[in-house]
């Protein structure tokens, strides 16, 4: 049994992703410093999609990203395994 | 107390990048998705440690972190000897840098310092980058380990009952509450970064939200998160305040709970 519960958000159906980033196969602390590297080289107010595939992840990379002043939008589980998070740049 | 700190400045590497006996090491991350990184433009000198590839090797139920010999004899490849004094960067003072500080402490290494603000505070400053690849003597690094750097879960139950150990999840708020450790309290590790200039904070507010938690230097403190990283990095920032005692349990919730099946609440 998975020790996490990632907060599950429905990204709005309107919102299209500047980039994607499949960090699937990636672990702590990879998964959040790769994205927020990610997101340092995008445009503020731009949306990037990230992928990753363990609980872990889906729990504290929102959370980080949220804590550096950039809004989730969406933490959705899109299979078995994966989760898509959606992150607007600050 | 520790004879000299932990954080160096940039101003402090600048002056020191020619010593014989420094050795400066880029944790930062290495994708090539990422226009950045050791490939890309590096401080003079450096040599790359790339934890997935030279901490952790890949074994059923997931990556398991590789024997001290087997890290010893890519350290001593890359030039590193016992009484070199180590020099860490990652892209600021991040849970990469914390990660190979720990490790470096749990195979004994003596004098290892890490730059304050990282990557990031370098550039800033206009310090001198390169591509050039270091041409390295290969050295023998032959691994001490120091166990008092380290806890496993069966330490922490021997221990569980003394007055003077504080058990700190170094998770997310959010995470914590989710099921930790009996007993443990939570201060975030990245509590310690001033996000602005991706340097520690102060001494005297990091200080101030240590003892918040009543993780003071009188305590025995285990660090922990979820596999042991970002409480690399708390390990560090404690080392670097002083804290005599202080361990990083490696293994973390994902060997607590999911390979011993010990109770969280």
């Amino acid at each position: 049994m998975s020790r996490w519960n990632p907060l599950v958000i429905q990204a709005p159906t309107d919102v299209s992703a500047d980039e994607t980033f499949d960090l699937k196969g990636e672990i702590c602390p990879y998964t959040f410093v790769k994205s927020k590297l990610m997101l340092e080289m995008m445009e503020s107010g731009q949306v990037l999609q990230v992928i990753v595939d363990n609980d872990e992840s889906a729990t504290n990379v929102p959370k980080s990203l949220t804590n550096e002043g950039n809004t989730v939008l969406g933490c959705e589980k899109v299979n078995e395994t994966d989760w898509m998070i959606t992150v607007r740049k600050k | 107390m520790m004879a000299h700190p932990v954080m160096v400045s940039v101003a402090w590497l600048q002056e020191h990048l020619n010593d014989a006996n420094v050795r400066i090491i880029d944790a930062r991350v290495s994708d090539p998705r990422l226009p950045i990184g050791y490939r890309i433009s590096h401080i003079p000198g450096a040599v790359p440690f790339d934890l997935n590839h030279d901490l952790y090797e890949m074994a059923p139920g997931g990556p398991h972190m590789k024997t001290p010999d087997a890290i010893a004899k890519i350290l001593g490849a890359r030039g590193i000897a016992n009484d070199s004094i180590i020099v860490l960067y990652d892209e600021g003072a991040g849970p990469l840098a914390g990660t190979v500080y720990w490790l470096l402490k749990y195979l004994g290494h003596a004098d290892v310092r890490v730059v304050n603000g990282g990557w990031h505070a370098w550039t800033q400053a206009h310090a001198p980058t390169t591509r050039d690849i270091p041409q390295i003597t290969p050295a023998t690094y032959t691994a001490q380990v120091d166990e008092n750097q380290h806890s496993t879960c069966e330490w922490i139950q021997e221990n569980s009952g003394r007055a003077d150990l504080l058990l700190l999840d170094t998770r997310t708020d959010s995470e914590y509450y989710m099921g930790h450790i009996p007993g443990a309290v939570n201060l975030s590790f990245d509590e310690a970064i001033d996000f602005a200039s991706q340097a520690l904070k102060d001494t005297t507010t990091l200080c101030a939200q240590f003892e918040r938690v009543g993780a003071t230097p009188d305590k025995e403190i285990v660090v922990y998160c979820g596999s042991g990283s970002r409480s690399a990095h708390t390990f560090m920032v404690l080392q670097d305040l002083g804290y005599p005692r202080v361990r990083n349990y490696k293994g973390s919730i994902m060997d607590w709970a999911d390979h011993h099946g010990l109770p969280l609440e």
